[in-house]
């Protein structure tokens, strides 16, 4: 038996634990169903991002859609999010289980 | 005691020796690293001690005599912008978001250099009001109101786009602790504190202790940031507490607060904020850089004002104490 995998859209998101409250709302608004969000630290083109206390935490959210919810998302992350805070945006081609849970 | 004793005492007390202690571990690069989850359980507990404890002494003291001095508070919390405001922008020269950025840290206050000081006033033996907390909880927010009006002045501010900024003004996890254990603490009384003071109160002084700790380190991996700062940034960092402390001695004295609890008022004064501010300012003002505050208000304000501000502002408030009392 084959296993049932759908194509679908994962976007990634590593931004300001500040702008979590906004983020959440904009993914519910975008039709996104659930999403996984990660305390997160690194570095990136303008140096370390230090995530020791809540102001300064970094966080990495993951959120599969089909891919016109991830068109819409990743234009209102540009255009509403990018320019107010530090953050980087990629998507990513997966296959899901059970599809009609995106 | 003269002033540099005073001084040399306070470096060599356990907290800001383990603040020293903090700030080495970073600057070598060890290993050494609270959880954040830990961070947040401490600033926690210190916000809920100090809040209850302020509350009993309200309790204790009764509204009328907090009521004024309260005031002379919220009023410094909003005018400290203002200054603070022009001089980042005319000599300063920074950009408008940064400018009232900056001036909403310093007008805010640090719950830590509070408390530091607190347990400052605890071993030099001098008596303080205890419901001088109530001057913590009610001097975060009015500052970052005036400093966001300041960001939008020229435009007509929505309040829509204040929404957040106000959030985390008055409901951010700093006031909203504070003011909740200040009620807390004012219903319960001294039969209530006597039930908790095996939590917040005996173990209260080696949790700062630990805490500094760990804003040593905090400190010492921004210092790095101060770069960014400029030399002016680095100036304004220490003569902004000193005007600022000294505007506060001479407020608390007028309004009659002892010696212990003008010191206390001018600490709160003259010290940043790096709670609320922050957040507050990053939702409102994005465009305002968040390294620039920080460095300024951790990395030069926050040790400059436990290290060196804590004596300094005793000796101040006594001097306020004998230039207007006597």
């Amino acid at each position: 038996m084959s296993i049932p995998l759908h194509p679908m859209k994962m976007v990634c998101v590593t931004t300001e634990a500040l702008a979590r409250p906004a983020l959440e709302l904009l993914l519910t608004d975008c039709g996104c169903l659930g999403f996984t969000i990660i305390p997160a630290e690194g570095a990136g083109s303008q140096g370390q991002r230090i995530g020791d206390i809540p102001e300064t935490a970094n966080i990495l959210i993951k959120a599969i859609v089909n891919p016109k919810r991830a068109e819409l998302l990743i234009e209102r992350l540009w255009r509403e999010f990018m320019p107010r805070f530090a953050m980087v945006v990629w998507e990513e081609d997966i296959r899901v289980l059970r599809p009609d849970k995106f | 005691m003269t002033l540099t004793d005073a001084i040399a005492a306070n470096l060599l007390s356990p907290p800001i020796l383990f603040f020293a202690l903090g700030i080495i571990a970073a600057l070598v690069k060890s290993d050494l690293k609270f959880p954040e989850a830990f961070y947040s359980a401490l600033t926690i507990y210190l916000l809920t001690a100090i809040g209850f404890k302020g509350g009993v002494a309200i309790h204790e003291a009764g509204l009328s005599r907090v009521w004024k001095p309260a005031l002379a508070a919220i009023s410094l919390s909003a005018l400290i912008p203002l200054w603070c405001f022009a001089v980042l922008r005319k000599p300063g020269r920074l950009p408008v978001p940064d400018a009232a950025s900056i001036a909403a840290h310093f007008g805010s206050v640090s719950a830590v250099t509070f408390i530091t000081a607190v347990n400052y006033l605890k071993s030099a033996g001098v008596p303080y009001e205890g419901f001088s907390s109530a001057f913590l909880a009610v001097m975060e927010s009015p500052a970052i109101v005036v400093a966001v009006l300041l960001s939008k002045a020229g435009t007509k501010p929505s309040f829509q786009s204040l929404k957040p900024a106000l959030h985390d003004a008055f409901l951010g996890r700093s006031v909203l602790l504070l003011v909740g254990a200040l009620l807390v603490g004012w219903i319960s009384g001294p039969p209530g504190l006597k039930s908790v003071e095996g939590l917040f109160v005996t173990p209260f002084f080696g949790v700062i202790a630990l805490f500094l700790l760990e804003m040593g380190t905090v400190t010492g991996r921004r210092l790095g940031d101060l770069r960014k700062a400029g030399p002016f940034l680095l100036a304004f960092g220490i003569v902004a507490p000193l005007i600022n402390g000294t505007v506060g001695a001479l407020a608390g004295t007028a309004v009659g607060l002892s010696i212990g609890g003008t010191m206390l008022l001018a600490t709160l004064s003259a010290s940043a904020s790096y709670i609320a501010a922050p957040a507050a300012m990053r939702m409102a003002v994005p465009e305002a850089r968040p390294a620039l505050s920080l460095a300024t208000a951790l990395g030069i304000t926050f040790p400059f004002n436990i290290a060196i501000g804590l004596p300094l502002f005793l000796a101040i408030a006594r001097h306020t104490h004998h230039l207007l009392l006597s």
